[in-house]
C-alpha cells in the first residue's frame, strides 16, 4: 500500500497532479469497497513484485504485468461479488486456488509479453532496415542515372572488397 | 607565284574571265602579276587582269569603284573584286584560295620603256604636252578621290597610242603604294624605307615622282642607273634631289624652275598642283632653294666613309647596324654630335635619347634602341629604323603583314613597338598629316594590347590595328583574303572541309581580326579565350565570338561551320550534369545547327544562362540528397534501427501498450457481461 501510494504519488506527480488528489479518493473507494479492494490487492501481489524489480523507464514492466494481472484478478472480483461482497467472504474467496491461478497466469502472460517483445521488435527492425536500405539504394541509383557518377561526390570512391584485392 | 596549269577560267563578276595559266609578264605591276582575261560581252576588247598578293592590304579594292575608267591618261580598272584563285597544288589537286583582281584594258600604245629598256628622250615641248599635261589631269582626278598614285615611274607609263604622243600612267591600285618605285623616283625618306613599308604617302610624293620621271624623259636616261640605292640616297641627302638627278646637265631656266620645285626635298617648299598648273600657264615663282642639311664643322668617319651632316650619318647607320652600335658608344661621335653643329642643347638631347632608350625595353637591346633614337633625332623625317626594319610610320602595317611569317622580323617589329619608337618619331616631326595623327590613336591602343598574351591581343592584334585592310592571316583562312568581317564566317565555312578533323574555328588571328573589326571593345568576350585549361569556358567563348559576328553580319548559310560548332560544343553539353537536360540541349543544338543560329546555341549554353544555373543548382541539390541518403545508409548499417537500446525501449513500450489494451478489452468485456447477464 505504501509502495502503491508512492507509485501513485509518482504517477500523479508525472501527470502534474498532486499525489493526495489521487491517493485520498483511492483510499476512500477502497474503504467503501473493502472486500473488492482486499481481494484485488492480494491478487495484484505479482504486480507489486514486478514493480520492485522494474528498472525500465516509465515502469513499463509494471504496466505490462499489472494490466494482465488485473485481468486475472477479475476471477477474485467476480467471486467476492457473487458471494455477497462482505468482509467475511474475503478469506473464502482468497482460498480459491483457481483465482490465484488466474491472477498468476495473467501476471505471467505480462512477463512473457514483456520478455518476448524485444525479439519481435528486433525482427521488425531488421525487416525495416532491409526495406529502407533497398529504398535508399533505389533513390541513389536514380540520382546517379539522372546526374551521373559525379553526384556521388566524396562517396564516389569505390572500396574494393577482399575478393577483388582490397584490404 | 608559279603559274599553275589550271584549265578552268576564273570569273570576276558575270562579265570577265581570267585565265590562271596564261601569264602576261609585260603588264606586271609591282607585286601584282598580269594574266590574260576575256570580256564576255565584248570579245574583241583586249583586257588583262592584275592579281595582287594575298598577304597584304590592297587599297585598290576600296578605291577602284570610286571612279569609272574614263580618261586616256590613266589606266583604271574596268572591274575589281576578290576572285577564286589557284594558290597551290597538292598531289593532283589544285588548291584554291582567293585574291584581289583588277581588270584593265590592254593599252593601245606601247610601253614607254622600249624592249631594249631605253627611256625615250623628249624635248621640252614634247615633255609638257605628252607628260606634264596628262600628269596634271591625273593629279586632279586623284586629288578628288583622295588617292595618291604612288607608282609614277617610267616603267609604269604607256603611250596612249602607238609609240609616240601623249602618255598614260599605269596601274596604281594592285600593289601596295610605292612598293614598285625605284629609289630615283622616291623622296629620301621613302627611298630609305623598305619598299613594302613606304605607306600610302601623299600627292606631294606623286609630284616628286613626276619631277624625277620628267628629268629622265628630258635626259633620255636614268641619271642614277649606275648607282646603288644607297649611293643615290646619299647623294640626295648631301646634294639635294635636284642636283643628284640633274647633275651637271644644262637646263632651260623654265625647266630648271619646274624640276627644282617638284624635287624640293623639303615637303613644305615642294610645289603643289597649283604651282604646277601655274607654271603651265607661264607663271613664275620664287626660286625653290635646295634643302641641304646643316654641315658639321668636321667630318665623322663611319663604316669606311666620312659624314658631314646628321641625316647622311643617320641613313648610313640604318644600313650598318652593328657598326652603328659601336659608333654611338664612341667618344668621337659624342664630340661630333655635341660640338660639330654649334647646338648648345645637343648634350641634353643625347642624355634624353639615352634615358628614353633605357626606359622602354629590356636591357639586352638598349643599344639597339639607342641607335634607333639617334637616327630619329638626326634623320628628321627619315623612316623609323630598328635593326633590319626600315619603315615609314604609315607603312608599319604593311611591313608587319609582309614579314609576318619571318619570326625574327616580327620580333624586331614588336621590339620597335615596345620601345615606343613610333611615338618618338611622331614627337620629332614639326608637322603631322591627318592620317599620321590618326595613327597616334592606334598606337595608344597598341600600347595596351601588345604585351597581353591571350588570343585577340599581342602581335596579331597589332597587325590588324596598324592596317585595318590587312587580310586575316589565320592558317585556316589565309588563302581566302578576308579583309572584311562580313566575309569571315563564310570563309571559315568554306575552309572547314580542307582542315584536319577537330580543328576549332578560332585562333589568335581570327580573334584579333574580330576584336579590331567590331566597333565596341571585345575585352569581355576575349577573357574566356585566354584560359584554355577551362575547356568549357574556352569553347563557349569561341561560340560567343562567332555569334557576335553572325549577329552583326546576318550570315546564316554556314552549314559546315555549323556542324563543326556542334562537334566543338559536345564537351560543353556533356558538362551539364543532368542527363535529361543534356538530351534536351543536344536536341535543341541540332535544331539550331540546321538554321546555323549560333546566338540561339549560346543562349542555351552560356555559363551565366538560366539552363546552366538550373543545372548547377540542381546538381548541388542532388549531391546533398545523395549525401543524405548515404548518411542514412551508414546509420542503418551501423545498427540504426536494430540498436539494442532502441529496440528494448520500443519493445517495452509495445509490451506495455499491448498488455494495457488487452487488459482494457478484457475489463470492458467483463463489464458488459456482468451488466447484461
Amino acid at each position: 500500500m505504501a509502495d502503491n501510494s508512492k507509485a501513485n504519488s509518482g504517477a500523479a506527480v508525472g501527470l502534474g497532479v498532486k499525489p493526495w488528489v489521487v491517493v485520498v479518493p483511492v483510499v476512500l473507494i477502497g474503504l467503501i469497497f473493502l472486500p473488492s479492494a482486499a481481494v484485488i490487492c492480494a491478487g495484484m501481489v505479482p504486480t507489486l513484485v514486478a514493480r520492485l524489480v522494474d528498472s525500465s523507464p516509465g515502469r513499463r514492466l509494471s504496466i505490462t504485468v499489472g494490466s494482465l494481472n488485473l485481468v486475472g484478478c477479475l476471477y477474485f472480483l467476480d467471486r467476492i461479488w457473487a458471494a455477497g461482497h462482505s468482509v467475511g467472504d474475503i478469506q473464502v474467496v482468497l482460498a480459491d486456488s483457481f483465482g490465484w491461478l488466474a491472477a498468476l497466469v495473467g501476471a505471467g502472460a505480462g512477463w512473457v509479453i514483456f520478455g518476448a517483445m524485444p525479439l519481435v521488435i528486433g525482427k521488425v527492425a531488421e525487416t525495416q532496415t532491409a526495406l529502407r536500405l533497398r529504398r535508399i539504394t533505389g533513390d541513389q541509383e536514380r540520382l546517379v542515372k539522372e546526374w551521373g557518377e559525379s553526384v556521388r561526390g566524396i562517396y564516389g570512391v569505390k572500396v574494393a572488397s577482399k575478393d577483388e584485392g582490397g584490404e | 607565284m608559279a603559274v599553275l596549269s589550271v584549265k578552268e577560267a576564273v570569273e570576276l563578276g558575270e562579265r570577265y574571265e581570267i585565265a590562271p595559266s596564261q601569264r602576261l609578264p609585260a603588264f606586271d605591276s609591282g607585286m601584282a602579276e598580269a594574266y590574260l582575261a576575256t570580256d564576255r560581252v565584248d570579245a574583241s576588247r583586249k583586257v588583262f587582269a592584275l592579281i595582287s598578293p594575298g598577304h597584304l592590304a590592297i587599297r585598290g579594292l576600296a578605291i577602284a569603284p570610286t571612279r569609272n575608267a574614263a580618261g586616256a591618261y590613266l589606266m583604271w580598272p574596268l572591274a575589281s573584286g576578290i576572285v577564286d584563285w589557284p594558290v597551290g597544288v597538292e598531289g593532283n589537286d589544285v588548291l584554291w584560295g582567293r585574291r584581289p583582281a583588277f581588270i584593265y584594258s590592254v593599252p593601245s600604245g606601247e610601253s614607254l620603256i622600249g624592249a631594249n629598256g631605253q627611256i625615250p628622250q623628249m624635248s621640252e615641248t614634247q615633255l609638257i604636252k605628252s607628260f606634264i599635261q596628262p600628269a596634271i589631269q591625273l593629279l586632279r582626278d586623284l586629288i578628288l578621290i583622295g588617292c595618291p598614285h604612288r607608282a609614277i615611274r617610267p616603267q609604269n607609263i604607256f603611250f596612249q597610242s602607238g609609240n609616240s604622243g601623249d602618255l598614260m600612267f599605269g596601274d596604281c591600285l594592285a600593289s601596295p603604294p610605292g612598293s614598285g618605285q625605284p629609289a630615283s623616283c622616291e623622296t629620301v625618306d621613302n627611298a630609305i624605307s623598305d619598299p613594302v613599308g613606304r605607306g600610302v604617302g601623299s600627292v606631294a610624293d606623286d609630284l616628286y615622282a613626276i619631277g624625277a620621271t620628267a628629268i629622265m624623259l628630258y635626259l633620255g636616261r636614268d641619271p642614277v642607273a649606275q648607282s646603288t640605292d644607297e649611293q643615290t640616297i646619299n647623294a640626295k641627302i648631301n646634294m639635294g634631289s635636284f642636283s643628284t638627278l640633274v647633275g651637271g646637265e644644262k637646263l632651260a631656266p623654265s625647266l630648271a624652275e619646274l624640276f627644282r620645285g617638284l624635287l624640293c626635298d623639303k615637303v613644305s617648299d615642294r610645289w603643289t598642283i597649283k604651282q604646277l598648273e601655274g607654271w603651265m600657264t607661264g607663271a613664275h615663282f620664287n626660286p625653290t632653294l635646295p634643302s641641304i642639311p646643316q654641315r658639321a664643322s668636321r667630318p665623322l668617319k663611319f663604316s669606311g666613309a666620312e659624314y658631314l651632316n646628321k641625316p647622311a650619318l643617320a641613313h648610313a647607320m640604318s644600313r650598318h647596324w652593328n657598326e652603328a652600335i659601336a659608333l654611338v658608344a664612341d667618344g668621337d661621335f659624342d664630340n661630333w654630335f655635341k660640338r660639330g653643329f654649334g647646338d648648345e642643347k645637343a648634350g641634353d638631347k643625347m642624355l634624353r635619347v639615352v634615358g628614353l632608350a633605357n626606359a622602354y625595353g629590356p636591357q639586352s637591346s638598349v643599344r639597339d634602341r639607342t641607335v634607333s633614337r639617334y637616327i630619329i633625332l638626326m634623320g628628321g623625317n627619315l623612316p623609323i629604323c630598328y635593326k633590319d626594319i626600315r619603315t615609314t610610320l604609315m607603312g608599319m602595317g604593311s611591313m608587319l603583314s609582309h614579314y609576318f611569317e619571318r619570326s625574327e622580323r616580327v620580333q624586331q617589329i614588336a621590339e620597335m613597338m615596345n620601345a615606343r619608337l613610333p611615338h618618338a618619331w611622331l614627337e620629332e616631326q614639326p608637322n603631322l598629316r591627318p592620317e599620321q595623327m590618326q595613327l597616334r590613336r592606334s598606337l595608344e591602343m597598341i600600347d595596351k594590347v601588345i604585351d597581353r598574351p591571350g588570343p585577340g591581343y599581342g602581335i596579331e592584334r597589332v597587325l590588324y590595328e596598324l592596317d585595318r585592310g590587312t587580310p586575316c592571316k589565320s592558317a585556316l583562312i589565309a588563302d581566302y583574303y578576308v579583309v572584311n568581317s562580313a566575309d569571315l564566317l563564310p570563309a571559315i565555312d568554306a575552309a572547314i572541309p580542307g582542315a584536319p578533323h577537330g580543328t576549332l574555328p578560332m585562333d589568335r588571328h581570327i580573334a584579333a581580326f574580330i576584336a579590331v573589326s567590331m566597333k565596341r571593345s571585345m575585352d569581355n568576350e576575349l577573357v574566356g579565350l585566354a584560359n584554355k585549361e577551362d575547356d568549357i569556358g574556352y569553347r563557349t567563348a569561341i561560340l560567343r565570338l562567332l555569334a557576335i559576328v553572325q549577329r552583326v553580319h546576318q550570315n546564316y548559310d554556314l552549314p559546315r561551320l555549323s556542324q563543326v560548332v556542334v562537334e566543338m560544343l559536345e564537351p560543353v553539353i556533356t558538362a551539364f550534369h543532368n542527363a535529361g537536360m543534356r538530351d534536351h540541349i543536344r536536341g535543341q543544338i541540332e535544331t539550331h545547327a540546321q538554321g546555323c543560329r549560333f546566338d540561339e546555341m549560346l543562349l542555351l549554353l552560356d555559363g551565366d544562362g538560366s539552363l546552366r544555373r538550373a543545372d548547377t543548382d540542381g546538381f548541388a541539390q542532388a549531391m546533398k540528397e545523395y549525401a543524405g541518403l548515404e548518411r542514412g545508409r551508414a546509420w542503418l548499417a551501423n545498427g540504426g534501427l536494430t540498436e539494442t537500446t532502441r529496440v528494448r525501449g520500443i519493445a517495452q513500450r509495445a509490451a506495455a501498450i499491448t498488455a494495457t489494451l488487452t487488459g482494457s478489452a478484457c475489463l470492458a468485456a467483463y463489464a458488459v457481461v456482468a451488466v447484461l447477464f
